[in-house]
């Protein structure tokens, strides 16, 4: 029994929110588990990769010690180098569970399929910093249900806020119609929760004006690849590994999908062709190891994949035998009634060929000057993804993520989608397509988007055109148009993500906080009639759910109390599709409670049927049931589970941090996960769904689909920097996690970036006056918004001069609380699906200070990240 | 090194030794001898008393010229490099002088040999690349790791650089003078009082 760690953390709970290094107060102890700790299965919270981790709890007074039999991690200290049995300090905090102190430490779990040998990310092995403990930077999570009484959030009851929510919902509905109501929802946070979520929007209200949090509309990600047939994570990790060259467009996995690139690119020693316009850390990579970095413009990966595969076919470089067996022809893509898409852009391979050497855009000289890379390199990389050594074809495999299918979703995707299939990619061992992923797989649909009731069309469909072209209807839209009169915004903080921020901004306050109608009191009938009020008079009424304010709270009516991460039993897939438990472990914060739990109530009081779930598992079960035939079939976890007298949580526990690979099945008695889908080596003989053997198109055969440079060029033109400008474009980089709603409460990532940066080469800052350190301004005056009107937007950054970006390129974090890069992204909604094309957007740049960071003390590191 | 300089930083030194033996430990006074980035430097641990030793004489020392050392320690291996640049934490007349754990945060790689003095920093460490600012208290500039590389707190007294406590946790270890013994030439301040 130690005491000094409970002293300890009192003494650290003293230190402030750390902004600046030397503010912070190295810890150099960690306590250990004792042997007889809990000890709860669970994976990452963040990235798409989700590696194992267990958590470890046991009371504030007691300690393990030193020897494997006398602690929980069964360790000897000190620990063996890339053991992973090693507690960082960032992995330990102090919890309540079952309203009792408790240490915690989250460890990467050595012994899953995942991040084997306990290697972590930078956002992963943090992942105790994010627990709630009101003595450190997590104290202002939401505990309780807030509404704002005379401009002010305040505290009420769950009771009252239900109602609220229940009454305003129903009568918007009833007065406005179904498609008046609302809602922008995570699509990342568990099954359970997003279940509950679609049964309602869906299923009961019917309402078409929904969309997932990083989307205007309720589109697919990756259209371009799920069009020609392949399912967005249908590789399995393992073919990285098998790969003898990897084409990675719009994506640096060593930054965003850390374990996928450290555990299964990497030591696979697979070539890399890196298509991205930072130099960053894996493009350094790729030279490093004989590929290559074609360092292109933003939006010109449609030019720059069709270019290559021009290359391709002038040397008769594809793989004909591939393209022979499982290409579509035209009869194929005929039987494409229900996918307008195919319809239109699909092609035979003789046509696919046709329209590429036809097209003098696509002439190697002329990629060359568009794309801003060297012939050369465009050369190299064709001839490293498909040029036959002898009688032998290397296994290329492709990668792509949002730099790709953010700068033109269609075109880009669908361009880099066909360059593969004739490279022989799409369903063998190391010759794969598949994003990289963001978020983790945590949509479970209870019900489909009812396009339907949409009003949105493919802008260049004829009338009688009999491939119909309906697209999800614009979120964004329906609210500048008045349409919208309630939204519900669910673990998304709405304008930070989405384009032409400050417009919609704008739109929203004047919707909401500078309407007429306030709420005034607390009386529950007062305030229903207030809101009532507002949403029949023109105003909309913006309820919050999350588990902290962020940029969109200003402007909320209410805020609900989520609970999260190891505060609820639930369930989700990563990024080869394998389901797993993530434990509840320890007390959420004050009310909070899960999204579902705040669903089903709402849901019950606006009189619907089928909410009566008592706890997680009961909608994991549900849910599991819509989960049939499809890429994430888990029918059979649940059918062994009721087989075995379990709950279905209960046997995914039992599953620990492996668990298993969807599509699932029982063999003998067993589950069996599936490595990949479209998996062209599965045996024929086995039983399995037909996306685990076939390609997902009506036929079966995978689809060529035309991704056509010539249709977005004058959109980029358009949009393209001018008069001294530089492109603004953004994204992710390693250390920091989509909004940073927890980042902004750990300490080592806050002395990293203490503020939003911008990415600035040399050549441009000089000009300029512009050093490291100096407090920057970027003002872009076009900034298009959903109705096409050209407004103003702004954002000040710290510089940073690197030659990580080219020269005219700029690059920026995207969601920095406060200083969102989409402040200066104009609305350009993709001509085909109407997604946003988040990555072009541009600005003048000019030093308007210096920040303190320029100075030593207390500093900003401003050393390359991409060394070696 | 200038006489005056030296004499500065005798009267400092002495100064910690008295101070810290006060205090149980070389902690709080630390900040008074490191010029830049004090703060970084102070309080390490509460109530750890750490041992102090002597590293090496800064003439020894020549710009971008790491040596290795153990500390506190026999099985914890760190470097001293002159930097030939101000750094949080730098001692010496250029306040450039600084020592670090060679052991990453992440998963316990060995940095030794790879020092990039064009850029005061270390990295890519051989397991997963993570890269770490000298100049900044070992932050780490890139990384899969989420501490800073730990810094080894300077004192120097006449010619000679000592060791006189660690600031952060060193990879592999629960306890920075736990499951091990001293090293080598590491005294307690006990021992010297």
């Amino acid at each position: 029994m130690q005491r000094k760690f409970s002293r300890r953390d009192l003494f650290a709970a003293r230190t402030p929110s750390i902004d600046f290094a030397t503010y912070e107060i190295p810890v150099d102890q960690v306590p250990v588990p004792p042997a007889n700790a809990e000890v709860f299965p669970t994976a990452c919270e963040y990235c798409i990769v989700g590696c194992g981790y267990k958590a470890y709890v046991w009371p504030h007074d007691e300690e393990g010690g030193s020897k494997a039999a006398r602690n929980a991690l069964r360790a000897d200290f000190p620990v063996a180098p890339a053991t992973g049995a090693w507690i960082s300090p960032s992995m330990h905090n102090v919890v309540k569970r079952n309203g009792k102190l408790h240490h915690v430490v989250i460890v990467p779990d050595g012994e899953n399929a995942v991040n084997r040998q306990g290697n972590h990310s930078v956002r992963g092995g943090a992942l105790a910093q994010k627990l709630y403990n009101p003595t450190r930077p997590t104290a202002d999570r939401l505990q309780t249900p807030l509404l704002r009484v005379r401009g002010m959030l305040l505290p009420i009851s769950w009771d009252a806020a239900t109602s609220i929510v229940a009454e305003v919902s129903k009568h918007v509905i009833a007065r406005h119609g179904e498609a008046s109501w609302a809602t922008r929802f995570f699509s990342y946070h568990f099954w359970e929760n997003t279940y509950a979520i679609t049964k309602l929007a869906f299923a009961s209200v019917g309402t078409p004006n929904a969309a997932e949090h990083d989307k205007p509309t309720a589109e697919n990600d990756a259209t371009g690849l799920d069009d020609c047939g392949v399912d967005g994570f249908s590789a399995a990790y393992k073919d990285w590994k098998e790969a003898d060259v990897i084409y990675i467009s719009g994506n640096d996995p060593y930054e965003n999908q850390t374990i996928l690139f450290t555990e299964w690119i990497a030591p696979g020693g697979a070539k890399i062709v890196f298509v991205n316009p930072r130099k960053s850390p894996t493009a350094a990579y790729a030279e490093r190891t004989d590929g290559v970095h074609l360092q292109l413009l933003p939006g010109t990966d449609s030019i720059l994949n069709n270019g290559i595969a021009r290359v391709i076919l002038e040397n008769s470089w594809e793989d004909r035998a591939w393209i022979g067996k499982v290409i579509a022809g035209r009869a194929e893509i005929a039987q494409e009634k229900s996918n307008w898409r195919r319809a239109r852009f699909g092609l035979s391979f003789d046509e696919y060929k046709a329209w590429l050497i036809a097209d003098d855009e696509y002439r190697l000289d002329n990629v060359a000057k568009v794309t801003g890379v060297p012939a050369q390199k465009i050369l190299r990389a064709a001839e490293l993804i498909a040029r036959p050594r002898g009688q032998v074809r290397p296994k290329a495999s492709f990668l792509l993520e949002k730099g790709n299918y953010w700068s033109f979703n269609f075109p880009n995707s669908a361009s880099l989608s066909a360059l593969g299939l004739v490279c022989g990619a799409g369903g063998r061992p190391g010759q794969v397509m598949s994003r990289a992923g963001g978020h983790q797989r945590g949509m479970m649909k209870a019900a489909g988007y009812p396009l339907a009731k949409s009003n949105a069309v493919y802008h260049d469909v004829k009338p009688g055109d009999p491939s119909g072209g309906k697209i999800p209807l614009n979120t964004d839209l329906a609210v500048f148009e008045g349409k919208t009169r309630l939204t519900w915004a669910i673990g998304t903080t709405w304008v930070t993500a989405l384009s032409a921020g400050q417009s919609l901004r704008d739109k929203i306050a004047a919707l909401t906080r500078q309407h007429a109608a306030q709420v005034s009191s607390f009386d529950k009938d007062q305030a229903i009639a207030t809101l009532k009020q507002r949403v029949d008079n023109g105003g909309m009424v913006l309820i919050q759910q999350d588990i902290y304010q962020n940029d969109l709270t200003e402007y909320a009516d209410l805020v609900l109390p989520a609970a999260g991460w190891g505060e609820e039993n639930f369930a989700r897939a990563q990024g080869e599709r394998r389901l797993r438990i993530y434990s509840k472990f320890y007390d959420a914060p004050g009310e909070a409670k899960p999204d579902w739990w705040i669903v089903a109530e709402v849901a019950k009081k606006m009189g619907y049927s089928g909410y009566a779930w008592k706890t997680s598992n009961d909608v994991f079960e549900e849910a599991v049931t819509k989960s049939k035939g499809g890429a994430y079939d888990a029918t059979a976890v649940v059918e062994l589970a009721k087989r075995t007298g379990k709950r279905a949580h209960d046997l995914l526990t039992e599953l620990s941090t492996t668990g298993i690979q969807l599509p699932a099945r029982i063999e003998a008695g067993k589950l069996v996960g599936t490595d990949r889908l479209h998996d062209q080596t599965f045996p024929a003989d086995k039983d399995a769904n037909k996306i685990v053997k076939q390609f997902n198109t009506a036929s079966g055969k995978a689809i060529l689909m035309k991704g056509d440079w010539r249709s977005v060029k004058p959109v980029r033109e358009r949009f393209s920097p001018r008069d001294g400008e530089l492109w603004i474009t953004n994204g992710r980089i390693n250390e920091l996690w989509q909004t940073m709603y927890d980042d902004l409460r750990k300490a080592a990532v806050k002395r990293r970036y203490p503020s939003n940066f911008l990415f600035i080469n040399a050549a441009d800052a000089m000009p300029r006056g512009i050093e490291s350190g100096d407090l920057v301004s970027v003002e872009n005056d076009f900034v298009v918004n959903i109705l096409g009107e050209a407004t103003k937007g702004a954002i000040s950054l710290v510089a940073y001069v690197t030659d990580e970006v080219a020269p005219g390129v700029a690059y920026t974090y995207t969601f920095y609380p406060g200083q969102n890069a989409n402040n200066v992204v104009p609305a350009i909604t993709d001509p085909v699906t109407g997604v946003y094309n988040y990555k072009l957007g541009k600005g003048r740049v000019a030093k308007i200070g210096e920040t303190p960071l320029k100075k030593l003390e207390g500093g900003m590191s401003f050393v390359p990240r991409s060394i070696g | 090194m200038s006489a005056e300089k030296e004499t500065a930083c005798d009267h400092a030194a002495c100064l910690t030794r008295r101070d810290a033996l006060l205090a149980g430990g070389g902690g709080i006074i630390a900040g008074m001898v490191a010029p830049i980035g004090a703060a970084s430097a102070q309080r390490a641990s509460e109530g750890v008393a750490y041992p102090r030793k002597r590293v090496v004489r800064i003439g020894e020392l020549h710009d971008g010229v790491p040596l290795a050392f153990t500390y506190p320690l026999q099985a914890q291996p760190n470097f001293i490099v002159k930097l030939g640049a101000p750094a949080q934490g730098g001692v010496g007349p250029d306040h450039d002088i600084v020592a670090f754990s060679s052991l990453c945060t992440h998963m316990g790689g060995n940095l030794r040999g790879r020092y990039r003095h064009d850029l005061k920093a270390v990295g890519p460490c051989p397991f997963h690349f993570s890269t770490f600012d000298l100049t900044r208290g070992g932050v780490a500039v890139h990384a899969s790791a989420t501490q800073s590389l730990p810094q080894v707190v300077l004192e120097i007294a006449g010619d000679d650089v000592f060791a006189v406590r660690v600031a952060g946790l060193i990879y592999g270890y629960r306890h920075n003078l736990k499951d091990g013994s001293l090293a080598e030439g590491a005294k307690t301040p006990t021992m010297r009082g």
